[in-house]
């Protein structure tokens, strides 16, 4: 409700400008905020979680260390409700994390007990990235993961002969297809529920590195080795069920030609018109924020003294979230909100200029106070409702959602 | 149900002839009532958020934490070396209680452990209230030293430090989204603050005349000190009740008072006390529930502005009342150290809707 207050062309940006904020606990190499946006996981290099509250200025809620992973994180996902974390590592083993066991008093729980942990599934190497299923999180079978390294089949997914399959993820709202992405530059659908690849199609002659479907489902980016990211516009998966029909048209190719530099990671919007990117080399440290209709880069993110890793939008907090290769700091870019000074005192205006302030003919009329304190009250006749809330926040997300809140140990801190 | 009549808009008949009646004599039922368990005044009672038990704090320093149900008093909670203006219970953990008091400490309580397990301090003089936010982590005091405070709980550092009111903050609430601030402060003042970045977003401050300016220091100019303030369940209205006697409701984001609530017979409902308010929305028809000076608890009807029920068993203030389940049960403690706990008579509750309608709370918090 903060938004319909402040100043409404900073809300109707859609895209952030300043550098907000840094958080600094560990060395993170992976970030990842949850579905409502409120917070922030990080997955450390020692292969523990930290979750990060946005709205509490990034405190630290919760550490994820007990039964943790041990070597680096690859990748977090979180379920729709907030509830479940699932990570990868690269110590070949994928957990899935349970909040509400967080944050407990030792004296509750058997000590073995400890742990949020409440599935891991080993594999026969390092894990690259693992994604919940979109609706599921509790069908083991849904959990996608991909090994890279290894020679060995991934236990749910069929790999074309000599590509190894390095990424892979749902597709939004249902989860129904699986997109993986090959050694080859090859793109793969698989059905989630038959895990039968369905259409296969060549999309660069390097290395896949990122494959991501925009939040609406409108549009992929690839971001392969050869130093271009694609974009796609997807078919419409839903309703064209015969998997033949289907084009990958690429809408718009991204590189640096300047430089020649690869980039780390990339992200959509929530509406997929803007696409972010990091870059790969010591020498750069910014952030690329490219306009999707067009193709044309809009904004590029200062502010980080080295080279930018992962890179995560936040839809409903308008925050793009990135990882320091060096220092393992997170950097926050986010929209800033002019402080109105005019706020503080209700009959001062800000003015652009002078203005020349004409007297209006009643204004210093004294009036009868009991007369007009009368009136006011004889006003006072509209209908009021108090109960029914706005659906919408003043930037058009969904204020009902329910989100998971994750428990607190009030006699302790996280970080001891 | 017969509330249909109600709606009729503000009546003048009642302003004027002083003849107001409570329209539901029956709306509640004293369940039970204890007296004499503090020595002293009560400032404040709250229920927990899973509807167990209640807790009331007192000018005797003493914290007491009765069962809801029963009203058998479970823990009494020893540590402030001064009267305790005002305590709340963690939104998320019923088991967790924060307190404010005269001692310029703020105290997290363990009730099952019966001690204390945090002490937060910062502020320069009396404290005067604190709000948790709903997910728990980060609790909000104001204090008389003019001052808003922003703990973050997990960490037990000072978030940020709002000192914009020249006189003591009295009362504070939260939009339900938890975006917004609202203070409210003897100075006559208002303030929405952005509850992240600190800023100030709008003052609201009523005239009595139609002339002057709100916030310069003319004397012609009188703010009445605001004493409490409520925000509406969908966050969109501000009720806040002002040390003239009045009760007022905000359309905040239009700077307008919309509904002017007076107490019986057009008497004051408040002129010295600050007297929590609050809304009972589990009636068919949105309904303010605040306790007075002089008159025991006062119930109107939101739209008609009209008393609808009073429980009126002595003549001294009620400091605080507070609800559960949207005004089900009803709590209130007053300066002679008592406690009434109402029920809401059950023809009075509002039917539910068609199924869909109605968003039934989802367990997404663990107990």
């Amino acid at each position: 409700m903060n938004l319909a207050l402040q100043d409404p062309f900073a809300v109707a940006k859609e895209y952030p400008d300043t550098l907000a904020n840094t958080l600094h606990y560990g060395h993170s190499v992976v970030i990842q905020f949850n579905q409502k946006g409120d917070y922030l996981a990080s997955g450390l290099s020692d292969g523990s979680i930290l979750v990060y509250d946005l709205t509490s200025n990034g405190g630290v809620v919760a550490h994820l260390h007990e039964n943790s992973h041990i070597r680096p994180v690859t990748s977090i996902s979180w379920s729709r409700c907030g509830r479940y974390i699932l990570s990868s590592s690269q110590d070949w083993s994928c957990k899935l994390w349970d909040l509400s066991k967080v944050n407990r008093d030792e004296v509750d729980v058997e000590l073995d007990d400890m742990s949020a942990v409440i599935r891991t599934v080993k594999f026969d190497g390092p894990i690259w990235s693992a994604s919940m299923h979109p609706e599921d999180p509790f069908n083991e079978e849904d959990m996608a993961s991909t090994a890279a390294v290894s020679e060995d089949e991934p236990r749910k997914k069929k790999k074309a002969e000599k590509h190894v399959t390095l990424v892979t993820t749902f597709t939004p709202n249902d989860g129904s297809y699986i997109f993986t992405g090959t050694s080859k530059g090859w793109l793969n659908v698989h059905s989630t529920q038959t895990l039968q690849l369905v259409h296969s199609v060549k999309m660069a002659n390097a290395n896949i590195k990122n494959l991501v479907i925009s939040p609406n489902g409108r549009k992929l980016a690839i971001n392969s080795s050869d130093r271009i990211v694609r974009q796609i516009s997807l078919p419409d998966l839903i309703n064209v069920a015969n998997p033949d029909e289907w084009d990958f048209e690429i809408d718009h190719k991204y590189q640096d030609v300047v430089n020649r530099l690869q980039w780390n990671s990339v992200a959509f919007n929530h509406n997929a018109e803007f696409l972010v990117a990091s870059s790969y080399g010591q020498s750069s440290h910014d952030l690329y924020i490219w306009e999707t209709s067009l193709g044309s880069l809009i904004k590029i993110l200062e502010g980080s003294n080295e080279e930018l890793i992962d890179v995560k939008w936040n839809y409903s907090r308008c925050t793009i979230g990135s990882t320091g290769l060096d220092s393992g700091m997170i950097y926050l870019w986010s929209v800033q909100f002019p402080q109105k000074w005019s706020a503080l005192a209700p009959d001062f205006v800000e003015i652009e200029e002078n203005i020349e302030y004409d007297e209006k003919e009643d204004e210093f009329d004294i009036i009868d106070e009991v007369a007009l304190n009368k009136k006011r009250l004889e006003e006072e006749d509209m209908v009021v409702d108090v109960i029914t809330r706005e659906n919408v926040d003043a930037r058009g997300f969904d204020t009902m959602q329910q989100s998971f809140v994750i428990p607190i140990n009030y006699e302790k801190t996280v970080l001891g | 149900m017969g509330l249909e009549g109600l709606a009729n808009g503000f009546s003048d008949a009642t302003a004027k002839n002083g003849v107001e009646k409570a329209k539901f004599p029956d709306l509640y039922r004293v369940k039970y009532t204890l007296k004499n368990h503090h020595n002293s005044s009560i400032n404040s009672i709250k229920i927990s958020p899973d509807g167990s038990k209640f807790a009331t704090c007192s000018s005797d320093t003493t914290i007491r934490v009765y069962d809801l149900e029963t009203g058998i008093l479970i823990t009494k909670l020893d540590g402030h070396t001064k009267g305790i203006s005002d305590l709340e219970f963690s939104p998320i953990n019923s088991n967790i209680l924060a307190s404010c008091s005269d001692d310029l400490t703020i105290r997290l309580w363990s009730v099952s452990k019966k001690k204390c397990v945090k002490i937060l301090r910062k502020h320069t003089y009396h404290i005067t209230t604190i709000k948790f936010t709903t997910k728990g982590n980060m609790l909000i005091s104001g204090s008389a030293d003019e001052t808003i405070t922003i703990w973050d709980i997990t960490s037990g550092r000072v978030l940020r430090t709002l000192a914009a009111h020249a006189d003591p903050v009295s009362s504070l609430c939260l939009t339900p989204d938890n975006t917004i601030i609202i203070s409210a402060s003897y100075d006559g003042l208002m303030r929405l603050f952005d509850l992240e970045t600190g800023h100030c977003l709008k003052t609201l401050s009523f005239n009595s005349t139609s002339h002057g300016t709100a916030t310069a220091s003319t004397n012609d100019v009188l703010n009445f000190p605001i004493s409490n303030v409520e925000t509406s369940p969908n966050g969109k209205y501000i009720l806040s009740s002002s040390l003239d006697g009045l009760i007022r409701l905000w359309d905040y984001m239009d700077n307008k008072v919309i509904k002017t609530y007076t107490g019986v017979d057009g008497k004051p409902i408040s002129e010295k006390f600050n007297c929590g308010a609050h809304f009972i929305t589990k009636t068919s028809d949105a309904m303010i529930v605040s306790g007075t000076e002089s008159c025991g608890i006062l119930i109107w009807d939101v739209q008609s502005k009209q008393v609808v029920f009073q429980l009126h068993q002595s003549d001294e203030p009620v400091f605080e009342v507070d609800i559960y389940n949207e005004g089900r049960l009803l709590v209130s403690c007053s300066r002679d150290g008592i406690i009434n706990v109402l029920e809401l008579n059950e023809k009075y509750i509002k039917q539910k809707r068609a199924i869909g309608t109605s968003r039934e709370e989802t367990p997404l918090t663990p107990a």
